[in-house]
C-alpha cells in the first residue's frame, strides 16, 4: 500500500472507468455482415532472392445490422509474407487513428513458429454503419501461396476473388467444394499486359462456424487451390511444383541439407538394442525408445517448418517435432541395417492427396520401414501406440515415401475398430446391498493410448488415486481393492487391469424383490447431438470398440422375475448391441458398441439421436429378482 | 503445453514501449549473464553438491533436492565496484537482485513436462511517470545425469524469442532432460532503478506441492535500506548478522513435506512463511529508518501505516476534478427521487439511497457514447475497490453522512496478527449512523450493507478522519471493530420442487421455485439476470422519470440507438435461456430435456428485498429406471449431486476454512402416478446433526403425494481440524442419500 499514491496518479479519474473488464462480443447473432470483399492476387516478377511474388490487395467492408460494436480484424503472415499497409475507412472516410499491431502468433501446442498476426479493433459506429479495411500484402514465394478461401468469420454478401496471372507464370487453379454455393467464374485476357485475369464471384457465403470434432476446413468450405507450376522468366525457367515429383524434389533438397551424423546415431542404436538378437525386438525397441525418450515439441519456423532437424541434435536435445522424430527413427533403424525411409503425409485433417502438387497436401512426417516384404509405418509422435498400430489421423492416408531420386506413393493401412478394443469382464454376486466380485479390463490401440496419455500425465504420487478415480468414475460406492495393472511403460502389449469390486448400495431391496443393473459405465449415454446448433459432420477421435460382459449369480432362494429388453442397432457407421441371458443360475449381460466409421455425417444425426435414445432407454432398465 | 512462467512479481500499471535492445545492451547482457552463471554455480551450498551424488527418493513425481533464494539490496555503484559487470546509469543507483535456484529430481513424465519449458523476459522496462528503471532476467540451467555427469545448457543459444504484446519473450525448451535426471536451474532478476522505486516484497513460502529436502535463504541488505519482516504459521526465524555494509539474513530448513490437501484451505494462514519488505532510505513520517531491521511489526505500527493510507486516499480523491460532477450527479438523483416520488428520504436511510444512486451511476446508467454491452458479461463487471470507495467516501461526506474507513484483511490473506505492509489490507466504508452500514464494492449486484464473506470474523481497525485544520488524526483514534459472522440461515438456497411423471413414466416434469439469499446469491444473479431488467428496476426505484431508451427515442440524434439497444436486448434474452439450462444442468448433473418456462420473480437488487427468486419448469430424464412393470426412482438425485470428498482428502491434518456458513433446503412434492404405489419412503428419512453441520431428510405420503424435505447445513465458516470427522459424517450422509431409491410398483 505504500505505493498507492503512485498508482493512483495513473488511474483515469472518470467514474465510467470503474468498470475494469473489457467485453468481447461475438457475431453468432448476425450483427455483422461483410457486404463486400474484393481480393486481388497479382503474380509479378520480383528480385533475385524472390523472383516471383504475389501482391495481394483485399478490401473488406463490414456492415453493422443491429447494434454498434467493435470487431477484431485479423490477418496472418509469416516469414514468407509481409503486410505492407493496412488502411481503415469508417463510413467511407479514412481513419488514420486506428493502427494495427503486429506480433508473433502463439498457438497452444506449438512451441515456436514464424506465424505472425496483424490485428486491429474495427469499430462499427452504429446500426447501418460501414467500416472497411484495405490490406496490401506480399507473398514472396509462390510455393507458399496455396489456397484462397471464400468464407470469412462473418456472412459475406459478395466476395470477389481476382487472380491475375501473367502468361510467363504457369498456374493451375482448382475449384474445391463449390457444391451448392453460388460462385461464378469469368476469365479474360489482357493482351496489353499479356496476362490472364480469373475472377470468381461468390454470393451469400455463410460465415465460418467453429465446432469441436469437425472435419478440417479443406473438407467443408469452398476454396481455390492455387498450384504454381513454373515461371518462364527472362533469366530462365523456375520450376515450382509442376508435378508431384517437383514437390518431392523440393522436400528432398531440404533433406539433403540435414547433415545427419550417422556415427553418433549408430552408436546410440547399438546401445539401445544391446543384447537383442531378433530384428523384430530391435525394431520394437528402437520405436519404443524414440516414443519414450524424445519429447514432441512443435517448431514451425520458415524453412525449418519443412526441413527435419539433424538426428544427432534431436538425440542430444531429447526433443523434436514430427520431422525431427521421423528422421531420428529412420536413422536409428537405418544404421542397424534396416530399410527405413522418411515419409511425408497429410493427416485426416486435410482433404487432399499427392495428386495435387502443393505444400497444402501434407502437414506431418513419419517413418516407413520395409521389412521382409512388408511395409510398416512408425509415427513416434504417437507416444503410447504399439508397433504396426496406427492412429486414426494417419490411417488410410496417402503417404509419400523417399526413394532416392524418386518417390513411392503408398497408403498407411486402415485398421478397423478391433485395433482399439476395450473390454471389461465382471463376475459378480449379490451380498446384501452390494454387488461383489472380480473385474478384468483390457485396452488396446488408441483406447490404450488415450488412457496411457492420462496416466503418464499424472504425478506418480497421485497416480493410484487418479487411476482409481478413473476406474470408479469417482463413485465412492464403487470400491476397488487388490488392483493389479500390467506394466504401464510397455505399450507394445495390451494394458491389463484386474481388481476386486464391491459396488455398495447397488442392489435395492423392496419387499420380496431385489433390483439391480448390470452396466456400470454406460458408454455413449446422453451422447445425442443438438441438431438445432450443430452445423458440421461429427468426427469421433478414433474407431471405438467396447465390449462389456457381466455375469451375475442369481442368489439362492431367488428367481429372475424380469430382465430388460435386448437391443440391437446395426448401422453403417456404428452398432449397439445389448443382450441378457440366463444360464445355470447366472444372468449374463453382454454389450458391444462399435464406432466403425469415425465420421458421422450430418444427414445421419437424426438416426443417431434415435439410436442413442434407444441405448439410453436400455441403460435405464434394471433386472428384478424375486424370492421364490 | 504449459510453459513454466517466470514473470516478475511487480505488476506495473503503465507499460512503456519496448526497451530498445541495442547491440551494446545485448553484449552487456551476455557478459553479465556469464558472470552471474559462474557465480551461481560456484555457490558453496552443500545441498546442491549432495544432490549430484546422493540417491534421491523416487516415490514422488519430483523432489526439490535444494532450493535457495538469494536477495541483494545495495547500490549499483557499489556492485560495480565489487567487480560486477553491470553498467551504472545515472539516476539508477538502487540495485536489487533476487536469485531463485533449485535442484529438482525428475521422477516421472509429469515432472518432466513441468520442467521441460521455461519462458522469461530478458529485459523489462520499469520506467514510469515517476520512476526510471530496468529489470534484467538471467537464467542458468544444468542437467545432472544419473551417472553424475553435469551438462550446462547454453541458454543464450537455445532460447527462441518472440514478440508478445509489444514485448520480447524468451522461450527455452530444456534439451536432454529425461526422467531420472536432476535439473539445476536458477533465475536471477537484477533491477537497477532510482532510489525512490519500490523493491519487491519477498515471500519465502516453506512448502510446495513437492517435498523439499533443503530450503535456504541468504539476503544481504545494505544499511541504506529499512527491512521489515514477519514469520508466520510456525516458520522459523532468520539468523541475522550485522556487518559493516548492513545486515545478512540466513535461513536453513530441511525436509519440508509436500503441502496438504487443497480443499477449503487458506494458504496464507496455514503454510509456514516469512514475508519481508525492503524500502530504501529513511522516511520519518512513515516510521521508516534506514539500517533498521524490524521483526514482526506490531499492531500500532499497522495503524500508523493505515492512517497514512486513509489520509492519502482522502486527499487524493478530494482533489480529483471529476469529483464535483459526481457529487452533483448523486445529489441530483436524490433530489429528483424526492421530487418525483413525493417522498422525503429519511435521514437514517440517506446512506442507502446515496449508495444505490452511486451504484446506478457506476454500473447502470447508459450514455450514448457507451459500447452496447447488455448481455451476461456486463454482470461480471468489477469495480476497482479503492477507487469506488474513495469516491463514495467523498460523496457521502458531501451529503453529510458520517462515514469512516475500515481496514480489513481477508480470511484468505495474512493472519490477523501478521501485519507486514499496508497492502495486506483492503478498504471498506462504514457509516457512523445509528445502525452502522458497511459498504464494499463487489460489483453490479452488491446491496448496500453487503460484505465480502472473506471479511467475516476479522478484527478491523476503523477511523473517521478529522478534516478540521485544528484537529489532528491520531493512531489512537482508531476503533477496533470485529466484523460479524453470518449464520447458516442467512446464506441459504431454498428450492420448492413439484414433480410429476410423464405418461411414459421415465420423464419427470419439474416445476421449481428457487430462492437464494446471502453470499450464495451473487453467482446466480450474475448468470441469470439481464441488464434490461435490472436497469429498469433500479431506474424506477430511484424515481428516474425517463429510461435511457425513452431519452434516446425522443432524441433526434440518438433515435437509432434505441433501436440498436432493442436488438441487443433481444439477443441477451435468447442467451438467458441457455443460462437457465446451464443452471439446471449444473444442479442435477443432467441436461434438461426441455426448458418449458423460466422467470425471475425477484432480482435481489436491494437490501430491502435482498433475495433472488426465480421459477423454472423443465423436464428431466435419466432419474427413473424401468424394472419389469415397475419403476425405480433415483430419489437421492432429486437434490442434485452432493459434494464427495476424494479418498486422498479424507485424512486431513489442517483446519477447515469454509467459505461461509450456509443452508441448502429442498421441499419436494412428488405426485404418485395413478396405478402405482410408492415403496421405500421410510428408508429415506435420516438425520445427522452435529456441532459442524447437519443433514436431515423427512418424508411423508398423503393424498397421493410424497412430501420430501431435505436440509443440509454447514454451520460455520471455520472448523478446527479436530472436528473434520464430524463434518465428514454429514458430507457422507448427504452422499449416501444420493443413492436412495423409491419403487413405483404397478398396482
Amino acid at each position: 500500500m505504500s505505493a498507492f499514491p503512485r498508482h493512483l496518479c495513473l488511474l483515469c479519474a472518470v467514474l465510467l472507468c470503474i468498470i475494469t473488464n473489457t467485453f468481447a462480443q461475438n457475431n453468432n447473432d448476425k450483427n455483422i455482415t461483410i457486404t463486400s470483399q474484393k481480393e486481388r492476387f497479382q503474380f509479378e516478377t520480383g528480385d533475385k532472392d524472390n523472383p516471383v511474388r504475389i501482391r495481394q490487395n483485399s478490401v473488406t467492408t463490414y456492415t453493422c445490422n443491429q447494434f454498434r460494436t467493435t470487431i477484431p480484424f485479423i490477418e496472418f503472415y509469416d516469414d514468407k509474407s509481409t503486410i505492407d499497409e493496412v488502411r481503415v475507412y469508417l463510413n467511407g472516410s479514412r481513419n488514420k487513428g486506428i493502427k494495427p499491431s503486429y506480433q508473433d502468433y502463439s498457438v497452444d501446442g506449438i512451441f515456436y513458429s514464424d506465424a505472425k498476426v496483424c490485428t486491429l479493433e474495427l469499430p462499427l459506429e452504429k446500426k447501418g454503419a460501414e467500416s472497411t479495411v484495405e490490406l496490401d500484402k506480399t507473398i514472396t514465394d509462390p510455393r507458399y501461396f496455396s489456397s484462397i478461401y471464400f468464407p470469412d468469420n462473418y456472412d459475406i454478401d459478395n466476395h470477389e476473388i481476382q487472380i491475375v496471372v501473367p502468361r510467363w507464370m504457369k498456374v493451375e487453379i482448382r475449384e474445391m467444394n463449390f457444391g451448392n454455393y453460388n460462385i461464378k467464374k469469368t476469365q479474360e485476357y489482357n493482351s496489353k499486359r499479356d496476362e490472364d485475369i480469373y475472377t470468381y464471384t461468390a454470393e451469400e457465403i455463410p460465415g465460418k462456424v467453429y465446432e469441436k470434432n469437425a472435419p478440417g476446413p479443406s473438407y467443408i468450405y469452398p476454396h481455390l487451390l492455387i498450384l504454381s507450376k513454373y515461371a518462364d522468366l527472362k533469366s530462365g525457367r523456375i520450376n515450382y511444383f509442376n508435378k508431384t515429383s517437383d514437390l518431392y524434389a523440393w522436400y528432398r533438397s531440404l533433406v539433403k541439407e540435414i547433415n545427419d551424423d550417422e556415427s553418433i546415431i549408430k552408436a546410440k542404436a547399438l546401445e539401445i538394442t544391446k543384447g537383442l538378437n531378433s530384428d523384430t525386438a530391435k525394431i520394437n525397441t528402437i520405436y519404443h525408445w524414440v516414443q519414450d525418450n524424445i519429447r514432441y515439441i512443435a517448431f514451425e519456423d520458415g524453412i525449418a517448418g519443412f526441413k527435419p532437424e539433424k538426428a544427432q541434435l534431436v538425440l542430444q536435445h531429447k526433443y523434436g517435432d514430427c520431422k525431427g522424430m521421423a528422421n531420428l527413427t529412420r536413422l536409428l533403424l537405418k544404421t542397424l541395417g534396416f530399410d527405413a525411409r522418411l515419409c511425408w503425409i497429410g493427416t485426416d485433417h486435410i482433404a487432399y492427396d499427392y495428386s495435387i502438387p502443393s505444400l497444402a497436401v501434407d502437414n506431418h512426417m513419419i517413418c516407413a520401414l520395409n521389412y521382409k516384404g512388408k511395409r510398416y509405418f512408425l509415427d513416434a509422435t504417437e507416444t503410447y501406440i504399439g508397433f504396426d498400430q496406427y492412429a486414426q489421423r494417419i490411417q488410410g492416408r496417402q503417404v509419400m515415401i523417399e526413394d532416392g531420386e524418386n518417390f513411392i506413393l503408398d497408403k498407411v493401412p486402415t485398421r478397423n475398430w478391433n485395433q482399439n478394443s476395450y473390454t471389461e469382464k465382471r463376475n459378480l454376486r449379490i451380498e446384501g446391498a452390494a454387488l461383489k466380485g472380480t473385474v478384468h479390463q483390457q485396452w488396446d490401440g488408441e483406447s490404450k493410448e488415450f488412457l496411457l496419455t492420462q496416466v503418464h500425465g499424472t504425478k506418480k504420487e497421485k497416480l493410484q488415486d487418479a487411476l482409481l478415480a478413473y476406474l470408479t468414475e469417482s463413485n465412492a460406492k464403487y470400491k476397488i481393492s487388490d488392483l493389479k495393472t500390467s506394466d504401464i511403460s510397455n505399450w507394445g502389449k495390451l494394458l491389463d487391469i484386474q481388481y476386486n469390486l464391491q459396488h455398495q448400495e447397488s442392489v435395492t431391496d423392496f419387499g420380496d424383490d431385489l433390483y439391480t443393473e448390470m452396466d456400470f459405465r454406460k458408454e455413449l449415454s446422453g451422447y445425442s447431438i443438438d441438431t438445432s446448433k450443430r452445423k458440421h459432420d461429427m468426427l469421433f477421435m478414433y474407431k471405438h470398440h467396447v465390449i462389456s460382459e457381466t455375469s451375475l449369480d442369481v442368489p439362492t432362494g431367488y428367481k429372475v422375475n424380469a430382465l430388460p429388453d435386448n437391443l440391437k442397432i446395426d448401422r453403417e457407421g456404428y452398432t449397439f448391441e445389448i443382450t441378457y441371458k440366463i444360464n445355470n443360475g447366472k444372468i449374463s449381460y453382454f454389450k458391444e458398441l462399435t464406432i466403425r466409421n469415425t465420421r458421422l455425417p450430418k444427414t445421419q444425426f437424426a438416426q443417431w439421436n434415435n439410436d442413442i435414445k434407444a441405448l439410453d432407454n436400455a441403460y435405464l432398465q434394471q433386472i428384478t429378482l424375486t424370492k421364490k | 503445453m504449459k510453459i513454466r512462467s517466470l514473470h516478475l512479481a511487480i505488476l506495473l500499471l503503465l507499460q512503456l514501449p519496448l526497451y530498445a535492445q541495442k547491440a551494446r545492451d545485448i553484449r552487456a547482457y551476455k557478459e553479465r549473464a556469464t558472470q552471474v552463471r559462474n557465480e551461481v554455480w560456484e555457490w558453496d551450498i552443500p545441498a546442491f553438491l549432495y544432490g549430484v551424488k546422493a540417491k534421491i527418493d523416487t516415490t514422488s513425481s519430483a523432489i526439490v533436492v535444494a532450493r535457495h533464494v538469494d536477495v541483494k539490496a545495495s547500490s549499483s555503484r557499489k556492485m560495480k565496484n565489487l567487480g560486477n559487470s553491470i553498467r551504472v546509469e545515472r539516476g539508477k543507483d538502487l540495485f536489487y537482485s533476487n536469485t531463485f535456484r533449485e535442484m529438482v529430481k525428475i521422477n516421472d513424465k509429469a515432472a518432466l513436462e513441468e520442467y521441460s519449458q521455461f519462458s522469461f523476459r530478458k529485459f523489462k522496462n520499469l520506467n514510469s511517470y515517476f520512476h526510471r528503471g530496468l529489470a534484467t532476467t538471467i537464467m542458468g540451467v544444468r542437467i545432472i545425469k544419473p551417472n553424475g555427469s553435469i551438462r550446462e545448457v547454453n541458454v543464450d543459444e537455445e532460447v527462441v524469442n518472440e514478440q508478445e504484446n509489444g514485448r520480447e519473450k524468451s522461450k527455452l525448451a530444456i534439451p536432454d532432460l529425461q526422467v531420472g535426471d536432476l535439473i539445476d536451474y536458477f533465475v536471477r532478476v537484477e533491477e537497477q532503478k532510482d532510489v525512490n522505486s519500490p523493491v519487491d516484497d519477498q515471500m519465502f513460502v516453506l512448502g510446495d506441492d513437492k517435498p523439499i529436502l533443503q530450503y535456504s535463504v541468504h539476503a544481504e541488505i545494505s544499511d541504506k535500506y529499512f527491512v521489515r519482516y514477519r514469520t508466520s504459521n510456525g516458520a522459523p526465524d532468520f539468523i541475522v548478522k550485522k556487518d559493516d555494509d548492513g545486515a545478512v539474513f540466513d535461513l536453513l530448513i530441511r525436509n519440508i513435506p509436500n503441502l496438504p490437501v487443497g480443499l477449503w484451505m487458506s494458504p496464507y494462514r496455514q503454510i509456514p512463511m516469512i514475508r519481508m519488505s525492503i524500502a530504501f532510505g529513511t522516511r520519518t513520517e512513515e516510521g521508516q529508518v534506514a539500517g533498521e531491521i524490524r521483526k514482526n511489526p506490531n499492531a500500532m505500527e499497522a495503524k500508523n501505516v493505515l492512517l497514512k493510507e486513509a489520509q492519502l486516499t482522502d486527499k487524493y480523491f478530494a482533489t480529483l476534478p471529476s469529483l464535483a460532477e459526481l457529487k452533483f450527479q448523486v445529489k441530483n438523483l436524490l433530489d429528483k427521487y424526492e421530487t418525483n416520488m413525493h417522498d422525503e428520504i429519511p435521514e437514517d436511510s440517506l446512506s442507502f439511497y446515496a449508495y444505490y444512486a452511486f451504484r446506478y451511476l457506476a454500473f447502470y446508467s447508459v450514455n450514448a457514447s457507451d459500447k452496447i454491452v447488455v448481455g451476461k458479461s456486463r454482470n461480471y463487471s468489477t469495480p476497482n475497490n479503492r477507487r469506488f470507495l474513495g469516491y463514495l467516501y467523498q460523496v457521502m461526506q458531501n451529503l453529510n453522512i458520517p462515514v469512516e474507513y475500515v481496514f480489513v484483511v481477508s480470511r484468505y490473506g495474512p493472519g490477523q496478527n501478521d501485519f507486514l505492509t499496508g497492502s495486506d489490507y483492503e478498504i471498506m466504508l462504514r457509516t457512523k449512523t445509528a445502525k452502522p452500514v458497511y459498504i464494499t464494492a463487489d460489483g453490479v449486484f452488491s446491496n448496500c450493507s453487503d460484505l465480502s464473506s472473506e471479511y467475516e470474523g476479522q478484527k478491523a481497525p476503523a477511523i473517521e478522519l478529522k478534516k478540521s485544520k485544528r484537529q489532528y488524526n491520531e493512531v489512537g483514534a482508531f476503533k477496533d471493530i470485529e466484523i460479524g459472522v453470518s449464520k447458516p440461515e442467512q446464506n441459504a438456497k431454498t428450492e420448492q420442487i413439484a414433480i410429476a411423471f410423464d405418461d411414459n413414466m421415465q420423464l419427470l416434469k419439474m416445476k421449481r421455485k428457487t430462492s437464494i439469499k446471502g453470499y450464495l446469491r451473487s453467482d446466480e444473479q450474475k448468470r441469470l439476470l439481464r441488464f434490461e431488467d435490472y436497469y429498469e428496476a433500479e431506474r424506477l426505484a430511484l424515481g428516474i422519470e425517463k429510461s435511457f431508451m425513452e431519452e434516446f427515442a425522443d432524441s433526434k440524434r440518438n433515435r437509432s440507438l434505441a433501436e440498436e439497444y432493442t436488438s441487443a436486448f433481444e439477443k441477451a434474452r435468447t442467451e438467458q435461456k441457455d443460462d437457465f439450462m446451464d443452471e439446471i444442468q449444473e444442479q442435477f448433473d443432467i441436461k434438461p430435456k426441455d426448458l418449458i418456462e423460466y422467470k425471475i420473480e425477484k432480482m435481489g437488487l436491494r437490501h430491502t428485498d435482498p433475495d433472488l427468486v426465480y421459477h423454472t419448469t423443465f423436464t428431466l430424464d435419466g432419474l427413473v429406471k424401468k424394472a419389469g412393470n415397475n419403476y425405480i426412482l433415483n430419489a437421492g438425485k432429486l437434490i442434485g449431486e452432493q459434494l464427495q470428498i476424494k479418498p486422498e482428502q479424507r485424512n486431513r491434518k489442517v483446519d477447515v476454512y469454509q467459505p461461509f456458513a450456509r443452508t441448502f433446503e429442498y421441499q419436494i412434492e412428488l405426485t404418485i402416478p395413478k396405478g402405482y404405489t410408492l415403496e421405500g419412503v421410510d428408508k429415506l428419512n435420516k438425520s445427522v446433526d452435529n456441532e459442524c453441520a447437519s443433514f436431515t431428510v423427512t418424508s411423508t405420503v398423503a393424498d397421493g403425494k410424497l412430501q420430501l424435505k431435505v436440509r443440509k447445513v454447514y454451520k460455520h465458516n471455520f472448523e478446527p481440524v479436530a472436528k473434520w470427522e464430524s463434518l465428514l459424517q454429514v458430507l457422507d450422509a448427504a452422499v449416501d442419500f444420493g443413492n436412495q431409491k423409491l419403487l413405483l410398483k404397478k398396482a
